[in-house]
């Protein structure tokens, strides 16, 4: 995969956020092939061969071909699963999905740029890995815990004032036992007797410290750049989680810290991510508390309250040919 | 991301198959039935804003490559047309897994 050229998002179809970027693009004249990896094998050919490297293309059925040594980055961004003709059976179907993956996941592994690498994703949505990194670097984290150990995270519970908040590790839509609606797991206070035994031992649970707020930032950080927004809560639903309650929420345009933006910028460089949506506090007496950073999170809505040039700046680092380097 | 789901995401990482979980004999006979759920599960709340969007009036320009809507006679882009605040919810309903970052107005 050599010569520079074509931009390959990979996502679905539906992605209003993936839409701004390529729309972008589309503007500058830039070749954007898109495509769902999960298309395949309905929407979606794949062909590679071994020569001197893989060769080979992706096809999908409208006819639109993409030749994979004229990818120059590729934008991972929302691709769905693997879908299947009726009929397969639910065997056949995790079947072919792991053979897909390994097939057409293994060939796109080996693209040289990418905005982020799925594998500096994966490793870096795992928040024990992410909040040791932020600490490492140097910013200000709550003290956290996890367990599935019910007295332990009471005896934390006690130690912080007999609260903690809790907070999922893995994804926050939660299905109901019998095909309910989804619910969603925000950030929640909880005191040291609510604590079930049973039920904190059946999974591994992450707690923190609650950090008093003077207001939150959501900063969506692209290849150096930081686009940061103020969000504040006027709802006591969204001074808690601000998530929970977006129609009492107002955004500014704001800046870090110089020494809070250098540190982001360690922690970007140390999980391997060129782009990262990440979100802290600023306490009351103006800490800037980490809270976390997405490495394939949302920024589409930030960009339309507040008017930051993120998808400009996405695709600025789509395109650029060499990689930006990050400033200290 | 999601640790070891059967059919997984089509890029699905080396971290994300970090070898937890596989197969194994169970060890002893004290494996009991519980009635409990995960503690943190129990937490879990309606959504608060659900704002509903008409399926059957999305499209997609496979020559721009981008979503589009219907908007009375015409189609217009989606990313232009929307706040952003539907993508998730539908997302919701239709069983779509959401990577680590789990806004519930996202896009």
């Amino acid at each position: 995969m050599g010569s520079p050229g074509t931009v390959l998002v990979l996502t679905q179809w539906f992605d209003p956020t993936a839409d701004m970027v390529v729309d972008e693009l589309n503007r500058r004249g830039v070749p954007v092939f898109r495509c769902d990896p999960g298309d395949l094998p309905q929407r979606l050919t794949l062909n590679a061969e071994l020569g001197m490297g893989w060769a080979g293309n992706l096809r999908l059925d409208t006819g639109r071909t993409l030749d994979l040594a004229e990818v120059s980055c590729a934008y991972y961004r929302r691709p769905a699963r693997f879908r299947y003709p009726a009929g397969l059976t639910d065997a056949d179907q995790r079947w072919a999905s792991r053979e897909s993956l390994r097939g057409l996941g293994g060939v796109l592994h080996l693209i040289p740029r990418w905005l982020n690498h799925p594998a500096a994703i994966g490793r870096a949505e795992y928040k024990p890995i992410q909040l040791d990194t932020a600490r490492r670097v140097g910013l200000d984290v709550p003290r956290t815990l996890i367990t599935n150990d019910h007295k332990r995270a009471a005896t934390f519970a006690a130690e912080l004032g007999g609260r903690v908040m809790y907070k999922s590790l893995s994804t926050s839509i939660i299905r109901g036992p019998d095909g309910d609606a989804p619910r969603i797991l925000y950030s929640t206070p909880v005191a040291a007797e609510q604590l079930d035994p049973a039920g904190v031992r059946l999974a591994a649970h992450l707690f923190q410290e609650p950090v008093s707020k003077s207001h939150e930032l959501r900063v969506t950080y692209v290849d150096g750049r930081m686009y940061t927004a103020q969000i504040d809560a006027t709802s006591d639903t969204g001074r808690t989680d601000w998530r929970a309650d977006y129609e009492n929420l107002t955004y500014s345009v704001t800046e870090l810290p110089p020494p809070v933006a250098a540190a982001v910028c360690r922690l970007m460089d140390a999980l391997n991510l060129r782009f990262g949506a990440l979100d802290l506090v600023v306490t009351p007496d103006g800490r800037h508390v980490f809270l976390e950073v997405n490495p394939n999170g949302q920024w589409g809505w930030i960009e339309d309250a507040t008017g930051l040039p993120i998808a400009a700046a996405i695709a600025d680092a789509l395109t650029v040919e060499q990689e930006r380097g990050h400033h200290d | 991301m999601h640790v070891l789901t059967p059919t997984c995401d089509p890029l699905s990482t080396v971290t994300d198959e970090f070898p937890l979980g596989r197969p194994a004999l169970p060890l002893g006979d004290n494996e009991m039935p519980t009635a409990a759920r995960p503690f943190g599960v129990t937490l879990a709340v309606e959504p608060t804003t659900v704002e509903p969007i008409d399926v059957n009036a999305l499209s997609y320009d496979t020559h721009r490559q981008v979503g589009m809507i219907r908007d009375g006679e015409e189609l217009v882009p989606l990313a232009r047309h929307t706040d952003g605040r539907t993508s998730t919810t539908t997302a919701s309903r239709d069983g779509t897994p959401q990577d680590g970052d789990e806004d519930t107005r996202e896009d």
